[in-house]
């Protein structure tokens, strides 16, 4: 035995040390066990959750949007006798860097600038229908299908009846591709984004469906239906974007039935959402495109209190002067009304994710002048306009704005929600709130006028350039800003055939993808100076889910750095019909 | 609407915001993230181990508060007081079905100690806090809860005190008093083979 004797007792400085190394560390197969626990036991997500996927459909849709509209990549792809939907025999496909890019960007956080409120007029084409001159009697269907059909030169097949918990969204239409696409959203109190999308037109379907990877289907997926006596197919499921950085097939979210009576085509659309879990299944989706009728739907054109697109709406069922601001965050604007019998009060709501929010009713006697700062942390008596105002902040997944004050015997409550990292200062919402005037702004489904190119320069700090004059055949179409790239987009379309032209200007490479293109599909041109990349053709997805550049599809595009800018132009279109190579660098030339 | 009712109203508000503040799977991930090794340590500094028993309460302690996630509101330091208060009922609980707690006499020195730091600790230091770990076990529940939060969790005097809503000088001399006990009570010779 070896007996050795240990120090003397250790004093308390020497103990606190001993202890301060206690620090013991849990087995590895301990997470598991932990995760596994609380995730089982917590079945349903709470409603947050669903929040927060709001956003992420909503752009997920306007992607798959893009795609169906704008992208003429229909390429008319080999294909067997009533074969709707791209097949591919796989069920991932590459992403290019570009979507990769733009779907990384909303994670980074974007404090938006106040623009000005664009108050969109009622066009003339649509004030010489009758009853369809005021701003809110222009949002109908009735209105919205009577231009449309006016425009497109046929009728379009309509419901009978609007679908049961469905509540019209919008329309638009495309005179010189004949299409037209009928939206509506599911009903609005539960926080849904689902919506459900009915299009149509003339001509050959694979043309104006995109081959692009977002609508391809795998093979085995596709089920061949009937709807009516007609074949029809029949797609659960869609491609998604997964954490490798491809697409990756889900059963989830998405229906879609297509099919042909002989001179026009039918698409419909369902995207759904965890909340409410799928509104419709196949047999419901095929009795709804039964139920298509060419008479156009009678009646039912009262305001829906759910569901009111303009502010003059709102006032007239709640009997109240109700105020709206004329300062917005950058690509927040009106989208919906909702009046609440039972209280009353009206709340409008702003942005495709009603990030902000503003409720009204009113309050007979004056209360909030007399509070003083509340103990509890994050919240602050401040003034609107003089008033006094109640503010708070609240961080955390949910994180908000919250503002209440009173004037002339109207309360009201103002609430924006941070989605994606899009943020605004404390100061500006208070400003936003200062800002709210008589305005009758109601929910344009279009771009602001030409005017606000200056608007956007000044809020992003970019000096855009401009054609001097519309070209020749061509008609301006909508400038948009772009807040997570810091871009202004314009947009023009041949007036008389399917063409299409995108001027991307951006502060930073956002929109300037070059890395997407084969190198041996890039070619170097002068233009206006500078070295720039012209490329013809644009990518489709193979039968393994890769992606190809394939230079035939109708697609052109430039990249060039000038003046701080990164600018992109993509043409869409025949080049027979829209520019070839030389003409379109004719033009751009003259962007001033 | 009076001042009496804005501030209900007020309050109202509060409670709806709180009510919104739920945590959820992905906030609860996060929460677990951040505090499951204080949550670990706190219990196994408590209860004496051993480790699997630690692991099993922790767990239990995680449980439990995602069942009752809708009672708590807060921020983060009250989210881990609050975790902690759910811990230690666990282990009271334990220590009343044990009846007789003590602190586990096999402790693998490995378990005491994070890996990380273990090869900086020399091999007199490993045999004190060995016995240091034997002799914790004779000290009252209350008074060894006190130095797992001010010395294995690291937090200061007045945050112990908050916590156990006690003022800061009875945290102080409670502590000092521990570390005399302990010293006291700190076998004067070991036998070793």
């Amino acid at each position: 035995m070896n007996k050795q004797s240990m120090p003397v007792p250790p004093d308390e400085n020497k103990i606190e040390e001993l202890l301060a190394k206690i620090q013991p560390v849990p087995s590895k197969s301990f997470h598991q066990k932990m995760k596994a626990g609380w995730r089982a036991e917590g079945g349903v997500e709470p409603p947050t959750r669903n929040l927060r996927l709001k956003p992420a459909f909503a752009i997920v849709i306007l992607f798959a949007f893009l795609a169906l509209f704008v992208t003429p990549q229909g390429r008319a792809w080999a294909q067997e006798l009533v074969q709707f939907f791209k097949r591919i025999n796989s069920f991932t496909i590459e992403m290019p860097e570009s979507e990769t890019k733009l779907m990384e960007s909303m994670n980074n956080s974007i404090d938006l600038p106040l623009v000005p409120v664009f108050v969109p007029t009622v066009r003339p084409e649509m004030a010489a229908l009758t009853g369809c001159e005021t701003p809110g009697k222009s949002q109908s269907y009735h209105c919205q299908v009577a231009l449309a059909e006016t425009q497109l030169g046929f009728d379009l097949k309509e419901f009978p009846e609007e679908p049961e918990g469905w509540d019209f969204d919008y329309l638009s239409f495309d005179p010189t591709s004949k299409r037209a696409t009928i939206s509506y959203t599911f009903d609005q109190r539960y926080q849904s984004s689902a919506t459900f999308t009915l299009i149509q037109g003339v001509g050959d379907f694979t043309k104006l469906y995109s081959t692009g990877p977002w609508n391809a289907v795998p093979a085995d997926m596709v089920e061949t239906v009937k709807v009516g006596n007609l074949d029809a197919e029949y797609v659960k499921g869609s491609f998604s974007s997964g954490a490798s950085g491809n697409l990756v097939w889900s059963d989830a979210y998405q229906h879609r039935l297509a099919w042909s009576d002989g001179t026009r085509w039918y698409l419909i659309e369902v995207w759904s959402n965890p909340n409410p879990p799928d509104p419709i299944d196949r047999a419901g989706l095929v009795a709804l495109a039964e139920s298509l009728a060419d008479a156009s739907r009678e009646g039912k054109e009262a305001r829906e209190p759910d569901a009111l697109h303009s502010i003059s709406d709102a006032e007239g069922i709640s009997g109240m002067d109700l105020k709206a601001p004329t300062l917005l965050p950058l690509g927040i604007d009106f989208e919906s009304a909702r009046f609440y019998p039972e209280k009353p009060e009206v709340r409008l709501f702003y942005g495709i994710n009603n990030e902000l929010v503003i409720h009204q009713w009113q309050a007979p006697s004056p209360a909030l002048d007399t509070l003083s700062t509340p103990s509890t942390q994050g919240y602050e008596i401040i003034e609107v306009n003089g008033e006094t105002a109640f503010l708070g902040s609240v961080g955390g997944a949910d994180a908000h704005l919250f503002l209440w004050w009173q004037k002339d015997g109207m309360s009201y409550q103002m609430y924006y929600y941070q989605y994606f990292g899009r943020t605004i200062e404390k100061q500006e919402f208070i400003v936003i709130a200062e800002s709210l005037q008589d305005i009758d702004d109601f929910r344009a489904k279009g771009p602001p006028s030409y005017e606000y190119v200056s608007i956007y320069e000044q809020v992003l700090g970019l000096n855009a350039k401009e054609f001097p004059a519309v070209p020749v055949g061509w008609s301006f179409t909508g400038v948009y800003a772009g807040d997570y790239g810091r871009c202004i987009i314009l947009s023009y379309k041949l007036v008389t055939e399917p063409g299409w032209i995108f001027i991307d200007q951006c502060g930073t490479d956002y929109s300037y993808n070059v890395a997407d293109i084969p190198p041996d599909r890039i070619e170097q041109v002068q233009l206006r100076g500078q070295q720039a990349i012209y490329a013809a053709g644009d990518f489709v997805a193979n039968n393994d889910g890769r992606l190809t550049w394939d230079p035939d599809l109708p697609g052109q595009q430039l990249y060039w750095q000038e003046d701080g800018l990164w600018i992109k132009v993509t043409v869409w279109g025949d080049n027979t019909l829209v520019y070839d190579k030389e003409d379109l660098l004719r033009e751009v030339e003259s962007l001033r | 609407m009076t001042e009496n009712t804005t501030m209900q109203s007020i309050k109202r508000w509060l409670r709806k915001e709180n009510e919104r503040s739920i945590p959820n799977a992905d906030m609860f991930t996060r929460l677990y993230e951040e505090t499951y090794l204080f949550v670990f340590r706190y219990v196994y500094g408590l209860s004496g181990g051993p480790l699997q028993e630690a692991e099993d309460l922790t767990a239990e302690t995680y449980a439990r508060a995602w069942k009752t996630r809708q009672h708590f509101a807060g921020d983060g330091q009250a989210a881990l007081g609050w975790l902690l208060r759910i811990a230690r009922n666990l282990a009271i609980d334990l220590s009343r079905r044990r009846r007789v707690r003590n602190m586990d006499e096999n402790a693998v020195i490995e378990f005491l100690i994070d890996p990380s730091l273990a090869p900086e600790i020399d091999v007199i230091t490993r045999e004190q806090i060995a016995i240091l770990w034997s002799v914790l076990g004779a000290l009252p529940d209350d008074t060894r809860e006190m130095l797992v939060l001010r010395y294995m969790l690291g937090w200061q005097v007045k945050q112990v005190a908050a916590h156990l809503g006690m003022s800061e000088n009875n945290v102080s001399v409670t502590i000092r008093r521990a570390l005399k006990s302990l010293q006291n009570d700190w076998p004067q010779e070991k036998d070793h083979e």
